[in-house]
């Protein structure tokens, strides 16, 4: 797993990438409040081991609001940096390559990416919310969304009910290139988190992939492990909590990620 | 060609042995009475480099903080991976494994790279985030603060108000320095019986322990001939070069001696004490305070 997939996994632990403010009604979450973590199942892999548990301190995860820095461990040391912004309208991942930008404004919601020294590529974002309670995560999630491409014709569009969510590209030529497939994920089973309705356990497929994805959210852990079709090598995993004031995580690579809010 | 490289890698190990038996004394340095972080805030700006010999330095410090099943480990894989390439590269030789050994290697070495992490961190210097850049030095007298720069304790002392955001962000960025563990336990013995309990109970899977070390472990100071894992090490980096592969850099230092001089002078480790370094994902969680 590298680096930039290690903060995104961070990065929507943190905040699911949603907005409060929407162009229909509802969507708001209760983040803010204190939130018991729930209980912690282990999640056990294909091959029977169990997945080894982080712990980052205090347990009493209030909110995942404010900004964060992060640091994830390499072959030589602590390699990448980076900083995660959420607030009630905004969430931001800052590398020192790249900058993902998403920004609520009453009704208006932007997307922006910006990699390197090229100019940045900015998406346009309408979504019809649905209220759905995501726990200590600041910003809403649930409802339609829809992502527009450079063309009328292009777009990408998205859904999270609570109890599921499919995404959908059809070549669509967005500012940051050409998107085509499609993700969708179910949940199979409910579990108490302080993520609210995203706890529980996930199964994520894509559209023509031989494998899938089972993402395990049960109190204030998220664990994510690798179902490979046809393969006898130890699937790959992640595992994330998020404490309060801090989150630290691993992956099956041996790589180590550490979060603390300012 | 590759007998050539074979050869080179070969003679640059043995070089580096020897270097490092005849021992080039290290300076004496005075203990710090207060370690500190000169933070200086910045907008981009290039990355803190690291030594040109920070490998090897890691690596051992990493070898001579394994738990003795650990070592023995990582000497059996080691020598594994190294039996598999003579193998392939044997025309009598048959290699009954399936995958590429030495990306084998690398994976069976997954377990302990929490430790080689936290070695590579504890011997830095300098850290950069994109707005800020950090140096440790051993006061902020030693350390010729400039005028755009802050001078920080490397760690509160009781009863200190909070840090300001700037400092904790730097002492995050040097967590394995600002988050270590000083355990006094008075006399060389005491610390010598600690440090092999210590090391045991960093190989359990929760356990927030990366690194133990004791004073002579920092003073990087090399025994009179090259280790059992040096020589595996060695022997590997060997068979990889005559097998066309690109040296790993990392696999490869367990092979290199560096040269004898102390490791994170700052922290002011004495006889009688025992360095605890915590994983970097189990930074907000209490190091023992005992050895029990």
């Amino acid at each position: 797993m590298t680096s930039n997939t290690s903060f995104l996994v961070l990065s929507i632990l943190l905040c699911a990438c949603g907005g409060s403010a929407s162009n229909s009604s509802g969507g708001t979450s209760s983040g803010g409040t204190t939130q018991a973590p729930g209980p912690v199942d282990p999640v056990r892999l294909p091959n029977g081991q169990v997945v080894a548990n982080v712990l980052c301190g205090d347990d009493s995860a209030v909110s995942a609001s404010g900004t964060w820095d992060a640091l994830v461990s390499g072959s030589r040391g602590s390699e990448g940096s980076a900083v995660i912004t959420v607030d009630g309208s905004n969430f931001v991942v800052a590398t020192k390559e790249s900058t993902l930008a998403f920004s609520v404004n009453g009704a208006a919601m932007t997307l922006t990416w910006k990699d390197g020294t090229k100019a940045p590529a900015t998406v346009g974002v309408t979504r019809a919310a649905s209220a759905i309670d995501l726990g200590v995560i600041p910003l809403a999630m649930g409802g339609q969304w829809t992502f527009a491409g450079n063309t009328a014709n292009d777009s990408c569009t998205a859904s999270f009910t609570g109890s599921g969510f499919n995404a959908s590209c059809a070549k669509a030529s967005m500012p940051v290139g050409t998107m085509d497939g499609a993700l969708s994920g179910i949940r199979q089973q409910e579990k108490s988190s302080i993520f609210g309705a995203l706890g529980g356990v996930w199964h994520l497929t894509a559209e023509g992939g031989s494998g899938s994805i089972d993402v395990t959210i049960s109190g204030n852990v998220l664990t994510a492990v690798e179902n490979r079709a046809r393969s006898t090598s130890s699937p790959d995993w992640f595992t994330m909590k998020l404490c309060n004031a801090a989150a630290s995580g691993k992956t099956a690579d041996g790589v180590e990620i550490a979060a603390t809010r300012r | 060609m590759t007998r050539n490289r074979a050869a080179a890698l070969g003679g640059a190990v043995i070089a580096a042995a020897l270097l490092g038996v005849l021992g080039l004394r290290s300076r004496k340095v005075a203990a710090p009475e207060s370690p500190v972080l000169v933070v200086r805030a910045r907008a981009g700006g290039a990355r803190a480099t690291l030594r040109p010999d920070a490998d090897e330095r890691a690596m051992t410090l990493a070898a001579a903080a394994m738990a003795p099943a650990d070592r023995q480990h990582v000497l059996e894989l080691i020598d594994f991976a190294t039996a598999r390439l003579e193998a392939q590269l044997s025309p009598l030789g048959t290699d009954f494994d399936e995958g590429d050994p030495v990306e084998q290697l690398r994976k069976s070495l997954q377990p302990y790279l929490a430790l080689f992490t936290a070695a590579r961190e504890l011997d830095r210097t300098a850290w950069t985030s994109d707005d800020l850049a950090v140096r440790v030095a051993m006061s902020c007298a030693d350390a010729h603060v400039a005028a755009d720069e802050t001078c920080a304790p490397l760690r509160d002392p009781p009863g200190a108000p909070p840090p300001s955001s700037e400092v904790k962000r730097a002492r995050f960025l040097a967590w394995a320095m600002a988050s270590a563990k000083i355990l006094d336990l008075g006399t060389r013995a005491r610390a010598e019986h600690c440090a092999p309990a210590l090391r045991a109970r960093s190989t359990e899977a929760l356990s927030p322990i990366a690194l133990v070390l004791l004073p002579d472990d920092l003073a990087l100071r090399p025994a009179g001939e090259p280790s059992d894992l040096q020589a595996a090490a060695g022997r590997l980096g060997r068979a990889i070069v005559v097998s066309g592969r690109q040296p790993p850099k990392d696999l490869e230092a367990f092979a290199r001696v560096p040269r004898e001089e102390q490791v994170a002078p700052w922290l002011g480790i004495k006889e009688g004490q025992v360095l605890v370094i915590p994983r970097l994902s189990a930074l907000g969680r209490p190091l023992p305070a005992t050895c029990e």
